[in-house]
């Protein structure tokens, strides 16, 4: 049997996951109004913070994305300070779901960090890759929170309306 | 070290069986493996982002790609999600989908009009009624089941003929597929399943677990090589399955097979194993890089060449005057709600349309986009609009999601006929080499126009269908120019009568060195419109059965 490690530490500064918080909420942002839990409530921004901890035994990507986002983090706070003049972790939703728009087609401008241009596109689908993981998969990841999403979505039980 | 009659390269569908069929007749043979054994045990705890997403029983996605070009020459590696080292090969992974070829496949300038003359499109030197009784006993020996005479449009079997056992449960949505579909004149019908419905041959019925395509089943309810005929073929004492044995080249000498070199450690040297016989089963693609890494004699340039994937095409719908599919009851009829597709559509396998020059089609599988997922693949896969099909996010994912446990669904995957053309190949690069040191497959493919509007037809047709259903179009991909893999691949060492026009004789042994016999998809001199391992495994026992030591 296949045995995940223990993984209590994260990897991501608190800056960072407020920074994380606020584009995984705009990529899954749920709704309150239909009981939708968000990235957020589904323990997405913790799952990632435990991923990014790991290392190479548990998958090969891992080291590739610890160097990854901190340097997408720090470009897309520059982008977002020079299209909003706030910091990323303030943006609104819609803030920062324009902000991903542009990202995910390619239409940031100068998309850098340190010098290094960054691909976009990829930049996009790694996100929004690890934040649909982060709602759904099992819960000895770190996300999907005492089984939030998957209760909501009816995985291997009836659907439940979970937010009041 | 111990002398065997046969060597066989690869212990998936083909190896195996031939493995059962050559020990049956007495031969003493050595299976050599790549990978190592695995136990149920192996593929617990069911975890997707482990398994599926983060691919940990498929070949490292770095370390042994293959090199796609694309139609613009640019080389790209790809992860061959397809294949699987390790005892049992990719038949650990897969959703065991085991129609049969039929005459339409076997004899298609028969059946197909207006063959594009670009293409080379030959007829089999077989026909279906040679392959019958092979196909029953592939059927019985790997335990599929199924039900014949459900639609016209089925695979045709002997009168009085059934499968070992009844097919799976069916899935919740498949009356209203059924009903739609019939007011078109089309049937729908249950597929045939390499999954226990029932207790058979000391494996379990399915559970409906939900995991198939991508997992391992640690129930072992899924038909594989290993707990199939590669288990019988060890209970005759004369089979020996040798695992972390790769196999780096075929050894041959004056047009006769020697043996086989190998390596056991990736850094470790090459040693050679002899015998009079070698089978190579390891999947259209590594057969030929394993022919050409070998120098097997080619006077005509032919190894390689008339490699074909099958024509795809996906489509996707919500309804949203049904409710979802299923429920939870344990006493339903029904598959659970995380059980697997069910349906096949076998009405566009030829296209009698005067508005169209399209003659050969293809079929579909059916599945329900929401229950037979993991919860990742379920959302990260869906589409929400036609125009916005992929990587769904922000409010749109939201309201599909919403859909997605509301309402009814149907995606449909279509297996289309391919046009063979020469120059769709594999070769070996002259650089790349994986971790053992063996040159990369490089597969240039392009798809034939033929191919692209085939799909986008059957796919109209769907639509039409569907949306005279109530269904809303979500998702529809037809297939392009461009193919970057797949794993129903076939035709790189082409079987057929004339020497100057195939690789492999009537009995897939090489015309240039005797003794050498291939036995998956490679042989296949047109890739046919279904699931091709079925149709594989029948012509192993039809090539080894005719072998006497």
């Amino acid at each position: 049997m296949w045995i995940l490690p223990e993984q209590k530490n994260g990897f991501l500064d608190e800056t960072q996951k407020a920074q994380v918080r606020v584009l995984f909420n705009a990529l899954q942002p749920g709704d309150a109004s239909r009981k939708v839990p968000n990235a957020e409530q589904s323990g997405a921004i913790h799952f990632i913070d435990l991923l990014l901890a790991r290392d190479a035994s548990v998958f090969e990507d891992i080291p590739k994305w610890k160097v990854l986002y901190p340097k997408a983090l720090q470009a897309l706070e520059e982008q977002s300070v020079l299209l909003f003049s706030k910091s990323l972790k303030d943006l609104t939703a819609d803030e920062a779901t324009s902000l991903i728009a542009k990202l995910e087609t390619g239409a940031l401008v100068n998309f850098q960090a340190g010098g290094e241009k960054l691909d976009q596109p990829f930049v996009f689908d790694t996100l929004r890759r690890h934040c649909i993981q982060g709602c759904f998969a099992d819960t000895r990841w770190g996300g999907n929170t005492n089984r939030t999403m998957w209760k909501w979505f009816g995985y291997q039980e009836e659907t439940k309306e979970l937010l009041k | 070290m111990k002398k065997y009659d046969a060597i066989i390269v690869g212990s998936g569908a083909g190896g195996a069986t031939a493995a059962r069929v050559l020990t049956q007749k007495g031969f003493t043979v050595a299976v050599l493996e790549k990978g190592d054994w695995k136990k149920a045990d192996d593929f617990l705890p069911y975890d997707e982002l482990h398994y599926a997403e983060h691919k940990f029983l498929t070949p490292n996605e770095k370390k042994d790609p293959m090199i796609w070009v694309n139609s613009k020459n640019e080389e790209k590696p790809v992860h061959q999600w397809w294949l699987a080292n390790m005892v049992g090969g990719a038949t650990n992974l897969w959703e065991a989908n085991l129609p049969r070829y039929t005459e339409e496949d076997f004899s298609i300038r028969k059946f197909m009009r207006d063959i594009p003359t670009d293409t080379s499109m030959v007829d089999w030197p077989w026909t279906y009624d040679e392959f019958q009784p092979y196909f029953e006993r592939a059927e019985w020996e790997w335990g599929v089941s199924g039900a014949a005479n459900q639609s016209a449009a089925q695979e045709k079997t002997r009168n009085g003929y059934e499968y070992p056992m009844s097919p799976i449960k069916p899935h919740a949505s498949n009356q209203f597929i059924q009903d739609a579909f019939r007011k078109y004149g089309m049937n729908p019908y249950q597929s045939p399943r390499g999954i226990n419905s029932k207790t058979f041959n000391g494996r379990p019925a399915c559970p409906y677990c939900g995991y198939c395509q991508g997992f391992g089943c640690a129930v072992n309810d899924r038909a594989t090589s290993a707990n199939t005929v590669l288990y019988t073929a060890l209970e005759t004492g004369l089979c020996d399955v040798l695992t972390g044995y790769n196999a780096t080249r075929l050894i041959h000498e004056k047009g006769k097979i020697k043996g086989v070199a190998y390596k056991t450690e990736p850094t470790g040297a090459e040693q050679e194993m002899t015998a009079p016989l070698v089978f190579v089963s390891v999947q259209a693609i590594h057969s030929a890089r394993l022919f050409l890494n070998s120098q097997i004699p080619d006077p005509n340039k032919m190894i390689g060449h008339y490699f074909t994937y099958h024509t795809k095409g996906a489509i996707e719908f919500v309804f949203r005057n049904m409710p979802v599919w299923g429920n939870y009851r344990p006493d339903s009829v029904f598959q659970p709600r995380t059980g697997l597709g069910s349906l096949q559509l076998r009405d566009l396998y030829m296209i009698n349309d005067k508005n169209t020059y399209l003659s050969k089609g293809g079929k579909f599988s059916i599945y329900d986009p929401y229950t037979i997922s993991p919860p990742i693949k379920a959302v990260s896969r869906c589409g929400y609009h036609p125009k916005k099909a992929k990587n769904v996010w922000g409010k749109d994912l939201v309201e599909r999601m919403i859909e997605l446990r509301s309402y009814g669904g149907a995606s449909f995957s279509f297996t289309g006929e391919t046009m063979s053309m020469y120059d769709n190949r594999v070769e070996v690069d002259a650089i790349k080499k994986d971790d053992w040191g063996v040159p990369l497959p490089k597969v240039f493919y392009k798809h034939h126009q033929y191919d692209i509007d085939l799909s986008k037809y059957a796919l109209d047709k769907v639509e039409q269908i569907m949306t005279d259903a109530g269904g809303e179009l979500r998702l529809k991909e037809p297939q392009g120019l461009e193919n970057p893999g797949y794993g129903h691949n076939h035709g790189s060492l082409r079987a057929g009568t004339d020497e100057g026009a195939s690789v492999l004789d009537k009995d897939c042994q090489s015309w240039t060195v005797k003794g050498l016999y291939v036995l998956d998809s490679a042989w296949m001199p047109t890739a046919g419109a279904s699931n091709p391992t079925l149709t594989q495994i029948a012509n192993v026992y039809r090539v080894c059965e005719k072998l006497n030591k």
